[in-house]
């Protein structure tokens, strides 16, 4: 008889609102709770993939002298391959690059400039509208080069944020899957059309799953460097 | 992901990886609701308070490993709380109205699922859930409970006995 009752049990059929519920409590209790701990998170995902997918910045830019119309020519070239740029991100971009060569030495600049080159190009090259490139759509000779420069390239990134090195608080394993949920969450950024980090809801069903799976790495990461 | 780490996760109030956490029990917590309450609504009712209790006190707990043990504990609190507010509220309700046999057709119910449910009262359901539900000792169910463990023992075959009783009957009627 006792055996029995497992399956007993079991008959009891499941509702379809069954996890509607669940998240109504849940959001519930989060709403009394005070969001202040979730903002915090996004904010930090919203740095690392701005940083990551570099800075598709925008911008109007009429000094010549900027640094990043080294990498991309000029404002109108960047405008021509990416619409919503706006004049604000360029010179955020810009001066991103200013820190860069402040902080990172005349010859680790000039590494960080020829890697940053392959990532600006991309980006003009394959990126949407918002400079997001889904990387399932790239050509394998060109997506070897983009993967090595993205691993090149953020361990300066995580220097230009004050980070520690994203490189050094991981293992290899997790470094490579680091720079694996990167890609996957640009993907998925490109794919949704979106500009900045979307909400789940937004993102098209069936690539909610590997968003996600992206998102907790990127969250494990960022927990790692702040722990650390 | 892990359960301790989406729990760390949650304890840091994030709500997505607690609901990813808490989605794996749900369907547990449902039952376990239908079984003290008899019907699809109320138990409803249990999950979405077990959902709401539980995210507010996650950090208060300790060790992630009993994370669902301590689900299940909520889940019980609340399943009893809401026997306790109907019990209040049909006092309230005139005789026939409670007689419309709601309960009985949201579910198609085997004998011994019916009998389960209308048979043993809360503290046997209790142990009865955790025994074989939720493959808990009894030592485990006298503290999930904290009830000692000789009443946990008492309770448990004083169940099991109103079980058999009840089979025997039904079996003697069918001949």
């Amino acid at each position: 008889m006792e055996n029995n009752f497992k399956q007993e049990i079991e008959k009891i059929e499941i509702p379809f609102q069954l996890h509607e519920r669940s998240k109504k409590g849940i959001q519930e209790a989060k709403s009394e709770m005070g969001g202040t701990v979730k903002r915090f998170v996004k904010k930090r995902i919203a740095i690392t993939v701005i940083a990551a997918c570099l800075m598709v910045p925008t911008g109007a830019f009429a000094y010549q002298s900027l640094l990043a119309d080294d990498l991309y020519g000029s404002f109108d070239n960047v405008k021509k391959h990416i619409a919503n740029i706006t004049m604000k991100s360029y010179l955020l971009f810009d001066a991103k690059l200013s820190q860069a060569k402040g902080n990172l030495g005349k010859e680790q600049y000039e590494q960080f400039k020829e890697v940053l080159y392959v990532i600006t190009n991309a980006k003009l090259e394959f990126g949407d509208k918002n400079g997001n490139i889904d990387y399932s759509q790239v050509p394998s000779e060109n997506l070897e080069e983009i993967k090595a420069a993205l691993y090149d390239i953020q361990p300066y990134f995580d220097k230009l944020n004050d980070e520690l090195s994203s490189k050094e608080v991981l293992t290899a394993e997790e470094f490579e899957q680091y720079i694996q949920a990167l890609i996957t969450y640009e993907t998925v950024m490109a794919k949704t059309g979106v500009s900045s980090p979307p909400e789940i809801e937004m993102v098209p069903i069936d690539l909610r799953e590997e968003f996600i799976n992206a998102r907790n790495v990127l969250e494990y990461v960022n927990e790692k460097q702040r722990v650390n | 992901m892990n359960i301790g780490r989406l729990v760390k996760k949650a304890q840091k109030g994030n709500d997505k990886a607690y609901l990813e956490l808490f989605q794996q029990y749900e369907a547990d917590i449902y039952r376990m609701a239908y079984v003290y309450v008899k019907n699809k609504n109320d138990a409803l009712d249990v999950v979405q308070e077990v959902a709401y209790q539980s995210f507010k006190k996650i950090s208060t707990l300790n060790e992630p490993e009993y994370f669902k043990t301590w689900l299940m504990k909520i889940t019980i609190n609340c399943a009893l709380n809401v026997i306790d507010k109907n019990k209040k509220v049909v006092q309230l309700i005139p005789q026939f109205e409670v007689h419309t046999g709601a309960e009985v057709e949201d579910i198609e119910t085997s004998l011994s699922l019916r009998e389960l449910m209308d048979t043993l009262h809360e503290d046997e359901k209790s142990v009865i859930l955790l025994k074989y539900y939720n493959d808990r000792t009894l030592k485990e169910i006298s503290e999930i409970l904290e009830i000692p463990l000789g009443t946990a023992k008492s309770i448990l075959y004083r169940a099991l006995n109103k079980l058999r009783q009840n089979l025997k009957e039904v079996e003697n009627y069918g001949k």
